[in-house]
């Protein structure tokens, strides 16, 4: 896309439709060829904003197009892998959670465990001799018992009973074969992003054992292997004021759009409204429903400017999720290349 | 297994055009790779026809038909991998130095 | 006949019946024959150990129906 027709490229959103989505509506002259030095001059990357802990992300692509932006997307979502709880051997369980549903739980608990760590499981699960090179094993035992120090008048099930609440933090890691030796941190690095997870709920006398043994895999085999709590994309929303709106026009037109998209400016005692910032509107087109507003602005999106949001479950920061997710769409070029070299 | 499994086939034509169009089945593949490797493929001035379908949802195939007017299409989508390649190294050089730089910026003000 | 006013006989009977199952199961039992197992009683839920031609009886309340403990073997679970 030429930076100088950058600004055709809008699409427009009227009252009953959007009359422009075709994405190759300039290929029909023969105008637009791709070239990598095009797309070079045109693409650009704006960080805009990332929380502290890194585990929330926005940021623009400015100059790709729909088809690039949605692959990262459904990589970010699906293909980026993670490390997930996979079998869990229940040796003892006689708390009122079934095993199957407290096995399923137990996979949907995030590891904080970076999935360089491990490798790709090699074939079928071997139940007795398990793979230090691609899992990590975990023990959860636990035993509700009643609390001796009660006071007498406790009605509390915190103060009654001991244990009664399973919480991630008992999910403790222990160190296959060698691992002790390659990772002497391990009991910090491994385990639960969060605490405070309730995995399930006993009363004396019940007891959960289990051994729980995680791998790595990809969200398009089991969501619980997804990294991203959620990543998505929108168009950067354009708004064009046709028509000088002023007085209680003005007024009414800045409750029409999100707080801080338009501004009321006194000038000569007159009250004008002006576009601040049109980043954060989410398009309600409310305007639409005052006849004499209607016509004065004209609102579109921006077709090659994508405001990414990335918000990762916590095992990796959200910045290292888009560059794995950016390696995995080049390694599936690299596959097709090198089978195409063989065959051709 | 000595060899992986092969990803990449085509589908037999009619024979009257064979070199300038074919049908390539990607296996285990699907819109993620296919609009993606579309989208740039169908901007090349020699490119007739070039189009990519999952054929059923069930099945993890993504078949891309590559009509050429000159050359072979083979060659096309060769083409096609090695800027798709090439592009994803250039966003994520741009992202990371974009990346390192708002850091840097973070770092300076708040110290 | 099963005299109604002799219930040690019916629990003969019922034994009769319980050796009767262990038998034709081709069971892996320890080398122990008398080896007690641990049921749980339906109503106070005390645990009682059993020897095979026991009488069915909780020790506490004498509640004559009893629950078997869950196994000790290994289960696995696919977490999906």
């Amino acid at each position: 896309m030429e930076k100088n027709s950058k600004k055709d490229r809008k699409i427009l959103m009227r009252e009953h439709g959007i009359p422009n989505t075709f994405e190759f509506a300039n290929l029909l002259d023969g105008s637009s060829v791709w070239s990598f030095e095009k797309f070079k001059k045109g693409f650009s990357v704006k960080i805009v904003r990332e929380t502290p802990d890194k585990f929330e992300l926005e940021f623009d692509l400015i100059g790709c197009n729909a088809a690039l932006a949605n692959a990262f997307r459904r990589i970010l979502l699906s293909e980026v892998p993670t490390i997930a709880i996979e079998k869990v051997y229940m040796f003892n369980n006689t708390s009122i959670i079934q095993d199957e549903v407290l096995s399923h739980r137990l996979g949907l608990i995030p590891l904080k465990a970076h999935p360089k760590v491990l490798e790709w499981p090699a074939g079928e699960w071997k139940q007795d001799e398990v793979d230090q090179q691609s899992t990590l094993s975990f023990e959860l035992k636990v035993t509700c018992k009643k609390n001796p120090q009660a006071p007498k008048d406790a009605r509390r099930p915190s103060d009654i009973y001991l244990h009664h609440n399973v919480y991630s933090s008992d999910i403790k890691w222990v160190p296959l074969g060698e691992q002790h030796l390659l990772h002497p941190d391990g009991a910090k690095k491994f385990g639960p992003i969060h605490d405070d997870i309730l995995i399930a709920k006993m009363r004396p006398g019940h007891e959960i054992h289990a051994q729980l043994y995680a791998v790595k895999g990809i969200g398009k085999d089991h969501a619980k292997f997804s990294p991203v709590a959620t990543a998505a994309y929108r168009l950067l929303p354009d708004i064009e004021i046709v028509k000088e709106v002023t007085g209680e026009a003005a007024e009414r037109l800045q409750s029409c759009f999100s707080p801080g998209v338009i501004d009321v400016k006194v000038s000569q005692g007159i009250k004008k409204a002006v576009v601040k910032d049109a980043r954060y509107e989410s398009c309600s087109r409310n305007f639409f429903r005052h006849d004499d507003l209607k016509d004065c602005i004209k609102l579109s999106r921006i077709a090659d400017h994508f405001i990414f949001t990335v918000e990762s479950v916590g095992a990796l920061p959200s910045s290292t999720i888009f560059i794995e997710a950016v390696e995995v769409l080049k390694e599936k070029c690299k596959t097709f290349l090198s089978e195409l070299e063989e065959i051709a | 297994m000595a060899t992986p499994k092969k990803r990449l086939s085509q589908l037999a034509g009619d024979g009257s055009n064979d070199e300038k169009s074919a049908t390539f089945v990607f296996q285990d593949e699907g819109h993620t790779l296919g609009n993606a490797l579309r989208s740039i493929m169908v901007q090349y001035p020699e490119v007739e026809f070039c189009a990519y379908s999952v054929p059923h949802p069930s099945e993890s195939q993504m078949h891309m038909r590559i009509q050429v007017k000159s050359g072979r299409a083979v060659d096309i989508l060769r083409k096609g991998l090695e800027d798709l390649y090439r592009t994803c190294e250039h966003v994520s050089k741009t992202f990371d130095d974009a990346m390192g730089a708002f850091r840097g910026k973070v770092k300076m003000e708040t110290n | 006949m099963i005299d109604l006013y002799r219930p040690d006989l019916i629990l003969i009977v019922y034994d009769n019946f319980r050796k009767m199952d262990s038998s034709t199961t081709t069971k892996t039992d320890s080398t122990s024959a008398p080896k007690s197992m641990v049921y749980i009683c339906g109503e106070c839920h005390h645990d009682n150990d059993i020897k095979p031609k026991d009488p069915i009886r909780c020790r506490e309340c004498g509640y004559r129906i009893m629950y078997k403990k869950r196994t000790k073997r290994l289960v696995v679970f696919d977490a999906r």
